[in-house]
């Protein structure tokens, strides 16, 4: 027999933890942000992350994308730790115990929220070992400049971090479109290293992202590396 | 949250309220005051509309389908608790951002939402019982964007 009261007790009635309205406060007096539970936040201009980009390719060329990717992957671990505390605090369970419908739909709304875009995450290739997140009107990607083929590296680095952290496996992604370079929505693959940085060659040769998944699925089934 | 509320106030910056705006001011307080009273209604009938809602739906799903009925008859609890506090603010853009986008998407990958139907029949038969006409026109545009697809 359901018991309504006693379902609202035990679970509680949670809705969208990461509503603009609610998850993001401020003083304007202080020129402070921060969220519904009172931890600081951050507003990046984008004339600042230009520079950074800029700044990074003068002063290390071609090695710019690697400390861009590692910066992603320190952001995306703290960013980890704060999602992970936030959801599982407002829905009294582990991230573990959430539904998978809860935890894409939190990330999603969080993604939005925080000004990165509009996260979706394509699981049809999940049996094979690979993850594609798709991400329109990304923040990254605004601040790269249109035909540098240089990528969304701090946005790479920070979805390798966080998917590792949340599957407990090491995880790398690697870029297949990016919306500076006319492209739809941004798409990234994740995987274990050794299975997708494969796909890191192919597009040097410019295959498109359909390209490379077709590609990294037939490597996949016959049981070679890619 | 009330604009022509608003507005008018800040219209009268520079005169005091003439007549006409004295008269729309009126009707706005009393808007707010059936606003309120239909919000408490809510308020104190929730537990009795939903635990109504339980039994009749109990008696007719499955045994192996009761989480998936709990899950809906609380999706559909913090719906309406999001839809009465929209019309209490008079905002449909407070309920968009709060809740539609992350309902609907909720919905689609929880297979429970099977029974997100019936809890919403359910919800719209208690309600018309339990309102009166004029509730009900204050709470039906808020309401009627949250029918599952």
């Amino acid at each position: 027999m359901i018991s309504v009261a006693a379902l609202v007790q035990k679970q509680g009635l949670p809705g969208n933890l990461f509503a603009s309205d609610t998850y993001i406060q401020g003083d304007m007096e202080l020129g402070l942000i921060e969220n519904r539970h009172g931890s600081r936040l951050l507003a990046l201009p984008d004339t600042l992350l230009r520079a950074v980009h800029k700044s990074l390719e003068h002063e290390v060329g071609p090695a710019a994308a690697q400390v861009l990717r590692e910066c992603g992957g320190i952001w995306g671990k703290n960013f980890y730790r704060r999602f992970s505390t936030e959801v599982s605090d407002y829905y009294g369970k582990s991230l573990a115990e959430l539904t998978m419908g809860e935890l894409i739909q939190s990330l999603q709304e969080c993604w939005k929220t925080y000004g990165w875009g509009l996260l979706d995450l394509d699981v049809n290739y999940s049996q094979q070992g690979f993850l594609v997140v798709k991400i329109k009107n990304s923040a990254f990607a605004a601040n790269e400049t249109p035909g540098n083929p240089s990528g969304c590296w701090v946005e790479a680095g920070l979805l390798s971090a966080f998917f590792s952290q949340l599957s407990g496996r090491n995880l790398y992604a690697v870029q297949t479109a990016c919306e500076s370079m006319q492209a739809e929505e941004n798409c990234f693959v994740l995987g274990i290293p050794e299975r997708v940085k494969v796909a890191e060659a192919w597009l040097g040769e410019a295959h498109d992202h359909q390209t490379v998944m077709t590609r990294l699925i037939a490597g996949s089934a016959d049981g070679l590396p890619g | 949250m009330y604009t022509e509320f608003e507005a008018t106030l800040r219209a009268a910056e520079d005169h005091y309220l003439q007549p006409q705006e004295k008269e729309f001011f009126l009707q706005q307080l009393a808007a707010l005051d059936l606003g309120l009273a239909t919000y408490e209604k809510l308020q104190e009938q929730e537990e009795e509309i939903f635990q109504g809602i339980a039994n009749c739906l109990q008696e007719v799903i499955p045994l192996d389908q009761t989480q998936a009925l709990e899950q809906a008859l609380l999706r559909w609890m913090s719906v309406l608790r999001y839809a009465a506090m929209a019309m209490l603010l008079n905002s449909s853009v407070y309920l968009e951002r709060q809740l539609l986008a992350w309902l609907a998407n909720t919905a689609q990958i929880d297979p429970s939402q099977s029974w997100d139907q019936q809890v919403s029949d359910g919800l719209l038969r208690a309600l018309s019982k339990l309102l009166t006409q004029e509730q009900q026109s204050l709470l039906h545009p808020f309401c009627s964007r949250l029918k599952p697809d």
